[in-house]
């Protein structure tokens, strides 16, 4: 055997004693072996970590010189060299040779009468064992590692993944394996949940939809349900389930894929309110947009309603009516931009209103007219900033067009015309009071500012009692219009 | 459209003078009485100049809920128009159905949510119709014509 150089058996002989060296060469040679011999341990040890490949078979005697065959054959071991090991025993010590196939020999030989004769047949045996523990060892080792890898990756997915049998009465049984992760989203130790069944980690409330889902599930072969499980704490878990049977050795089994899906439970909550919100405002907007147009709408008929004493040109009609409309865009705009969805910042609102007022003044008049709005910074409600917008609107118009125009009965024109828009809003932030003056000719007392015949007082005193409020008016050093109101909450300040 | 405008003007126009004239005629020589509750003052102002111009008279005016049922209780008008939202804590639905446990009284109701026309129109036997805002001044004259009978007027 081993005839094919190439594949000649590589042996190591560890041997002190001379003649048994001898006899042992010889009865190995004849069977072309390649023999590498070494007389004492340390020898040995040296050819043993120098051989690449490892020798195939190496035949140590026990009683070698320094360190005895035992000693060899630890370290040997110990080197990690795969050689397969003959241990040479002096006589039938049978003590030492059951220490030597502890430490990893092979097979042993007692050193009686030509016990070299058999070596050749022994060498062969032990090596083809050999190859074959090393087979089965290479085998084992794959083994293990595919496990690892698989139970790595059943362990690490991010799902809990719970399997059980379905008993022969459809109930499903107790579990027979689970990852990690489902131990995790019960915080329960594996050996807790294995052998636990489904009746005892689902919450009640979620009981009666897995009974159906069940139904489901052994009609179809797989289902997909939404449950809430116990955590040991107490609290339940949103889980969606992904489940479906399998046959595993005639047998049902059913795999369940957990999902924690409390995030997604959280945001689709988060979303409908969010949805509820949106559609509250749309409605909200729908309704303000119809109101204001129809506000408008009523202010266009009465308008239309109207008999002039002089005659007022369609370009004024016009420009007064542009400028109602734009005083309520003007809020829509503010509250575009506005953090509150109700409510607008005032002060800002009422400095584009003026700048408008003035821009839309100087079109068509020459009169340099100082507009000064004190308007305190506070947040307020559409449905206050809409009515004071719109008086503003008025009272500023009205006096832009007849404060400083006309005869000064009894005083001089100012040498600055000015007209102030004042707003506060109290200690307690609810008692307002809006007030626009100017420091024109004054109103005659013969003129009373509720006449009828004038639209824009008309719209004052409607607005005023919008906001259930009360208009007072100082005819002296200019006109003064005040007009106080309450707010149902305190204005927010900025 | 200003063709329709103009047609809707004359016949409404005509079916409400023929409803007064009926009304002065056959019954107590008296003007249609009408209650309005709309919070937006000046389209409250629109509709009750609207009424005035057309031979109506109003009975009581208000913003809130509360004192629309108040005031119908008092004045025991024709008629009722009323915005659907009102200020306080009564909305004009709110409203309109107290208003009955004091005896039928016809509504009108006014309302800036057109969607709202299906969920109310559940046959209120009370209810003449809706007007969605910004309304027509003949259209609103029209659905005043529509009007049955108060019952304490009856």
């Amino acid at each position: 055997m081993n005839m094919d150089s190439g594949n000649r058996l590589r042996i190591l002989l560890v041997e002190d004693d001379e003649d048994h060296r001898y006899f042992i060469k010889q009865a190995l040679d004849r069977e072309f072996y390649e023999v590498t011999s070494a007389v004492d341990g340390g020898q040995g040890l040296l050819a043993l970590a120098e051989a690449d490949p490892p020798f195939d078979v190496v035949i140590l005697d026990y009683h070698l010189p320094t360190i005895d065959g035992l000693e060899f054959l630890k370290k040997a071991v110990m080197m990690g060299k795969k050689s397969a090991f003959i241990f040479l025993t002096v006589d039938s010590q049978i003590e030492t040779a059951v220490a030597a196939l502890k430490a990893g020999a092979m097979e042993y030989l007692a050193k009686s009468g030509p016990f070299y004769r058999s070596l050749p047949q022994l060498v062969d045996n032990v090596h083809l064992r050999f190859q074959a523990l090393l087979e089965k060892q290479h085998i084992e080792a794959q083994l293990h590692e595919s496990e690892e890898k698989f139970r790595n990756i059943f362990d690490n997915v991010n799902d809990g993944i719970f399997v059980n049998e379905m008993n022969p009465d459809y109930d499903p049984g107790g579990f027979i394996e689970v990852n990690n992760t489902a131990c995790r989203l019960l915080g329960l130790q594996r050996s807790e949940l294995l052998g636990l069944k489904f009746s005892d980690i689902i919450a009640v409330q979620t009981q009666f939809q897995f009974e159906h889902c069940l139904e489901k599930l052994l009609e179809n072969g797989c289902c997909t349900f939404e449950i809430s499980l116990k955590h040991k704490s107490g609290r339940f878990i949103p889980v969606e389930s992904n489940s479906h049977i399998y046959g595993f050795r005639g047998r049902q089994r059913v795999i369940s894929i957990m999902r924690d899906i409390s995030e997604r439970k959280k945001s689709e909550v988060a979303l409908q309110k969010s949805l509820a919100e949106k559609e509250l405002l749309l409605k909200e907007i729908h309704h303000r947009v119809k109101n204001n147009l129809s506000v408008i709408d009523s202010i266009l008929y009465f308008q239309s309603q109207q008999h002039y004493n002089s005659p007022i040109t369609i370009e004024t009609l016009l420009t007064n009516t542009r400028n109602r409309i734009k005083a309520m865009v003007l809020v829509h705009e503010k509250l575009y931009n506005s953090r509150e969805l109700d409510k607008v910042n005032f002060a800002e609102y009422c400095h584009d209103l003026v700048n408008h007022l003035i821009f839309s003044a100087e079109r068509t008049s020459d009169l340099e007219v100082n507009v000064r709005a004190e308007i305190e910074p506070v947040y307020l409600n559409l449905n206050i900033v809409i009515p004071c917008g719109l008086i503003i609107n008025e009272l500023v118009t009205n006096a832009l067009k007849y404060a400083f125009s006309g005869e000064f009965p009894g005083s001089v024109p100012p040498a600055r015309p000015l007209i102030r828009i004042r707003f506060s809003c109290g200690e307690d932030g609810k008692t307002c009071e809006l007030r626009v003056s100017d420091n024109g000719r004054g109103l005659p007392e013969d003129i009373h500012f509720d006449a009828s015949d004038s639209l824009g007082m008309f719209i004052v005193h409607s607005l005023t009692e919008q906001l259930s409020g009360v208009l007072s008016l100082s005819r002296k050093g200019g006109a003064c219009f005040t007009i106080r109101f309450l707010i149902p909450e305190p204005a927010q300040r900025i | 459209m200003s063709h329709g405008t103009t047609h809707s003007y004359s016949r409404g126009f005509l079916i409400l003078r023929g409803l007064l004239l009926m009304n002065s005629e056959t019954e107590m020589n008296r003007r249609l009485n009408v209650l309005v509750a709309e919070d937006e003052v000046l389209i409250r102002k629109f509709i009750t100049t609207v009424l005035q111009r057309n031979g109506c008279s109003i009975s009581g005016e208000t913003a809130y809920g509360e004192d629309a049922v108040r005031l119908t209780r008092e004045h025991k008008p024709d008629l009722a128009i009323m915005d659907i939202s009102l200020k306080g804590t009564m909305d004009g639905f709110e409203a309109a159905c107290r208003i009955q446990e004091n005896g039928f009284v016809p509504i009108i109701f006014i309302s800036a949510y057109s969607f709202r026309d299906k969920l109310l129109a559940e046959s209120h036997p009370w209810l003449i119709g809706i007007l969605s805002k910004p309304m027509d001044d003949f259209q609103l004259l029209e659905m005043l014509n529509a009007a049955p009978a108060a019952s304490h007027n009856r």
